[in-house]
Formats: structure tokens, sequence, C-alpha cells
């Protein structure tokens, strides 16, 4: 077993140094524009990475990624916005998780009902929503209906829902993120076990007289653990996107707003640490799923 | 015993008009939906030609705000300086889809052709790599890409499409070669290998019949996704110092959002329409993806 974790653990260093790779390659073609601020800056990851080891952010980002006037450094910046960002994606995810997969096991079980595809189709349709546009109307909401101050960036709220100020906030970028990532979840959880349900083995124990609830639950859906555990960190690229895109429509001080901005501006250091570190998580998470199915019992994880 | 009526030779008009209703009874489903998408391409296809873009810039506003809310004669309000949004919403909205509709198009292309020059030179070894590839890409957001390739490039209508392409030709790619593989190791190619094709008769009589399925079903699939894409590459108004995604559905609804608090619905109804054309798009696929017999991974859709 330590043999097959130190093997697991040898793809995770060589899948690490592939995609950071391909993020400094994004970036290198990105930086060979025709005018990035005025003149091609391609070649030059190595003082990139420098910069953000040594220097300061650049004046015209301080005020909107970290809130300051006066010089932050490229790591506590990344640091500050890291922190808020995996704040976000952790409470996205936890919500995801409580209504994704009890969702998608329900739409699984009843795949049969005559109103199936009809009761699936508000999640395709939330699947869809796009982020950005729910966090603006959701900003617009907050002012007109409640009198609070919208964006992440007004003053503190001093009462009405907003009481427990950073919570909300999160909230309120969480939730347009998660609601995304459940359509997605329930319709690749049910489409999975939609999927195992045709399974030979399936046919024939409903061939034996098993059928119902017992079947579903004791054939199908342990057979489907594999894809089940994996639709968390497959649905986790999509999510993160859209989690840059709400962060900055909602102004709040993460790594979307660092990105983002970085990328108005031509920063490209902003785009390379942001790449990096979103491409780690990601990559991590991806290592973590694969893993945790290694352990599965061999039939659940040979569907 | 067959009847003198039945012996009777059939004239050839009435020949071909039953082959063609043969024809058309045989893949009504697909020429429902082949219909279903010309309807929105062509409608907005037209608006994004007839209707003129238009601008919402604050900086250009010198008069007091001569905005309506949306009424019985402006259905979408209209703007600052009193022009009826629908016009713009549906004139963006078909460059946006037109955009995403080529670049899905032109990328799916591109990605098969890769697949299929990995068909002939490096078979199994340059599957596995082109599959490989994908995973690696898979672990940046799409959307990452797209605003570091724009931040350097722009945001005009060729250089996204041409962002755009590169990544549905990356992702086709890979699922490319996953399907040549798969393809490869069935009986008939095995049987047909045996019998010794050739590798271009092998692709033309075996592959392509089934590949294009697949090919098709991934399109349908992938087309909401890059419109919403190129969306939020309009949104986050990135790129603008070397060519600006001008008259597009996303730089509307970030301009919209300049005046969020006076106007929500210069923010509410471009919003709305991309949001309807993303589920109007992505239930045409799943009903194409159902009707060919697909079952790409449903975390796409």
């Amino acid at each position: 077993m330590i043999a097959q974790l130190l093997q697991r653990l040898l793809v995770l260093l060589l899948r690490f140094l592939a995609v950071w790779l391909l993020v400094a390659l994004v970036v290198e073609i990105a930086m060979t524009g025709p005018r990035v601020r005025g003149e091609a800056v391609g070649g030059q990851t190595m003082e990139i990475v420098r910069e953000l080891a040594t220097g300061n952010l650049p004046t015209d980002l301080v005020a909107v990624v970290s809130g300051e006037a006066t010089g932050v450094s490229w790591l506590a910046a990344l640091g500050k916005s890291t922190l808020a960002s995996f704040t976000v994606c952790a409470f996205a995810i936890l919500v995801m998780l409580s209504f994704g997969p009890v969702f998608g096991v329900l739409a699984g079980r009843y795949r049969r009902h005559p109103w199936f595809e009809a009761m699936l189709s508000p999640l395709l349709a939330a699947a869809w929503l796009p982020g950005f546009w729910i966090a603006s109307l959701a900003v617009w909401w907050q002012v007109e209906h409640w009198g609070m101050p919208g964006f992440a960036d007004g003053e503190a709220a001093t009462g009405g829902p907003m009481r427990i100020e950073w919570l909300w906030r999160t909230s309120l970028v969480a939730l347009p993120v998660a609601l995304v990532a459940i359509g997605w979840q329930v319709r690749f959880i049910a489409g999975t076990l939609r999927r195992s349900a045709g399974a030979t083995h399936v046919l024939a124990a409903y061939s034996r007289g098993m059928g119902g609830g017992r079947l579903f639950y004791r054939h199908v859906f342990r057979n489907s653990l594999y894809p089940l555990i994996r639709s968390i960190d497959r649905s986790l690229p999509a999510m993160l996107g859209m989690q840059l895109l709400v962060e900055w429509a909602f102004r709040y001080p993460g790594l979307g707003t660092l990105v983002i901005e970085s990328a108005r501006s031509s920063q490209f250091a902003g785009l390379l640490s942001g790449g990096l570190l979103i491409s780690t998580l990601l990559v991590v998470a991806h290592w973590v799923g694969e893993t945790t199915a290694t352990f599965l019992p061999q039939r659940a994880s040979a569907i | 015993m067959p009847t003198v009526h039945q012996n009777r030779r059939r004239p050839k008009m009435r020949q071909m008009l039953q082959q063609l209703w043969h024809a058309l009874m045989v893949g009504w489903d697909l020429y429902l939906f082949a219909f279903g998408y010309g309807i929105v391409f062509v409608l907005l296809g037209i608006a994004a030609i007839s209707l003129s873009g238009h601008s919402m810039s604050t900086s250009a506003m010198s008069d007091g705000p001569g905005w309506t809310a949306p009424n019985a004669v402006h259905w979408f309000g209209t703007s600052r300086d009193g022009i009826d949004m629908m016009g713009p919403v549906l004139h963006a909205a078909g460059r946006s889809i037109w955009l995403a509709l080529l670049a899905t198009v032109g990328g799916s292309l591109a990605g098969l052709a890769v697949a299929t020059l990995f068909f002939f030179v490096w078979r199994e070894r340059g599957y596995r790599m082109l599959d490989r590839l994908a995973g690696w890409g898979a672990a940046i957001p799409a959307i990452f890409m797209v605003l570091t390739l724009a931040a350097g490039h722009g945001a005009g209508f060729g250089v996204t499409l041409l962002i755009l392409s590169g990544l549905c030709a990356l992702f086709v790619a890979g699922r490319s070669g996953r399907w040549f593989h798969e393809l490869e190791s069935s009986g008939d190619v095995l049987a047909a290998r045996a019998l010794g094709y050739s590798r271009r008769r092998l692709l033309i009589d075996h592959l392509f019949t089934r590949l294009w399925k697949h090919a098709a079903a991934s399109a349908a699939t992938l087309l909401p996704g890059v419109l919403l894409a190129e969306a939020a590459l309009g949104f986050t108004g990135i790129g603008a110092q070397v060519s600006p995604a001008a008259n597009r559905i996303g730089m509307l609804i970030a301009e919209g959002n300049e005046t969020l608090f006076d106007a929500p619905w210069l923010v509410f109804f471009p919003g709305l329409v991309l949001w309807i054309l993303c589920v109007v798009l992505a239930t045409f696929a799943w009903a194409v993806r159902r009707t060919l017999g697909e079952a790409i991974d449903e975390r796409l859709f």
C-alpha cells in the first residue's frame, strides 16, 4: 500500500510539472500579443516569477485587489486572495455536496418516471445560468429591496440579513457558483446511474425477479460509486472558472478579482500566479479523486 | 403471386419522390433539429446584420438620463439616450451566437483533422498522447485560458474566434483520439484490417461513417459553453486595449452593469437572452445526442 501511495505521489509530482508548464505556455503565448503595454514582452516568464517572489503589486492593482492605498507585496496579496477564494470554493462545494448527490441519486432512482425529463429540466436551466449575470442581479436586489451595500467593496453592513458580514459576502459569491455546479452534478449523476442501470448484471438481477429500490441501491448505485466520487473533482474546473467571473462581478477580493483585473491591465504576473494556483488545486483534487477511487472495492472501480 | 399493379413499372419521378420521402422519414428527427438550429441561427443572423450596433457608453452621455423602464412599447426598455434596447440586444446576441457557432464548428473540424493525422502517423501512441494532452488541458479552467490569451491578443471578432476554436480543437482532438481508439478495436474494423484494407479505406468506409455522429454530438454539446465563454470575455472587458469585444452580448451586460442601480433592465434583458440561448442550445444538444445514440459525458452538458 505504501508503494502504491508513493507511486501515486510521483504521478502527482509529474502532473504538477506538466500543468505548470502548460500554464506558463499559455501566459507566454498571451505575452506575444501585438500590443501589451505598448510592447511585446514574450519570453519573460522567469522575470515574472522573480517579480512575484520579491516585487510589490503594481499601483493600479493595489486599490482594486487589496483595498489598501500603500504598496502590498505580490505574495501577501496572493495569500489574502487565495484564502478568500478558498473560503468561497469550500462553501460552494459544501452546498453542492448537500444537494447535488441527493438530487442526482433521486433522479437516477426515478429515471423511469414519465415526468423524469420534465423534472430535470429546471436543473438543466440552472446549469446554464451565466453566474456573472446572477451576481449582478443579486447585487441589485440587495440594494433595491434590503437597502444594503451591494458590492463586496461597499460599506460594512449594520443590520438586516447581513449581520454576519463575511458569511453573507461569502454566501453571495458561493451561491451562484454552487447553483450552477448543482445543476451539472445532478445531470452527471443521473446520467451515470441511468447508464449503469442498463448494465448486463443489472438486467440479469432483474430477470431473476429483483426490482425496485433493492435492485437500484444494491446493484446500480454501488457499482456507480467510482463515477459518483469523480463527479466532484470533475465538476471543479467549470466551477472554479465560473467562480473567477462571479468574484469579479461581485468585486469580491479573491483570486477572480486578482486574475481578471490583472488581465484587464495586462499584468501577466497576476495571470501566471492565479493560473498556477488554480491548476495546482485542480490537479490535487483530481489526484485525491483518483486515489480515493483506487481504494474502492474492485467491482465498484471496474465500472 | 404479384398482381399486375405491383408488377407495373413505376415512373421515375414517383420513384424519386418515394425515395426522398423514405429518406426524410428515416431521419425526420435530425431534420427537425436542423430546422430548429436553422431558425435560431438564421433569425439571430438576420438580427446581427440588419439591426444596428449600439453602445451605451456613459462617457458619451452629456444630457440627463432619457431611459425608460420596460413597457408595452419598449419591451426591453430604452437606453440612456432613448434607444429601444431590443435592437441592440438581438444584434449583439446574433453576433455572439454566430461567433460561437463558427468557433465550435471550426474547432471541431480542426480537432478531428489532428486526430486523423495521428490515425495515419502515430496510431495508438498518438491517441494516448492526445488524450493525455486534453487531460492536462482540463486541469486549467477553459475560461482562464480564454481570458489570458485575450489579455495579450485582444477580444476582437477574429481573435476571439481563433482562441475559442483553438480550445475546442484541443478538446475535440483529445476526444477524437479516444473515439479512434475505441473504433479501431471494434469487430468490423479488426476484420477489415485482417482483410488487408488500407488505412485510407478503413478511415472512409468504417471510421468516418461512425465518427461524424460523435463529432456532431460533441459540437452540439460544446456550443452553449462556447457561447457562455464568449459572453464572459465580453463581460470582463479584457483585451479592450488591443481590440474590444464590440457589440457582443457580454459587453452589453457589462455596459448595463455601470448603471445597475438606476436602470437594471440594461443588465437583466441581455443576460436573460443569453441564458435562454444557452438553455435552447443545451436542449438541442441533449436531443441531438439522444437521437444519435451518443453517450457523451454528462458533465459537459
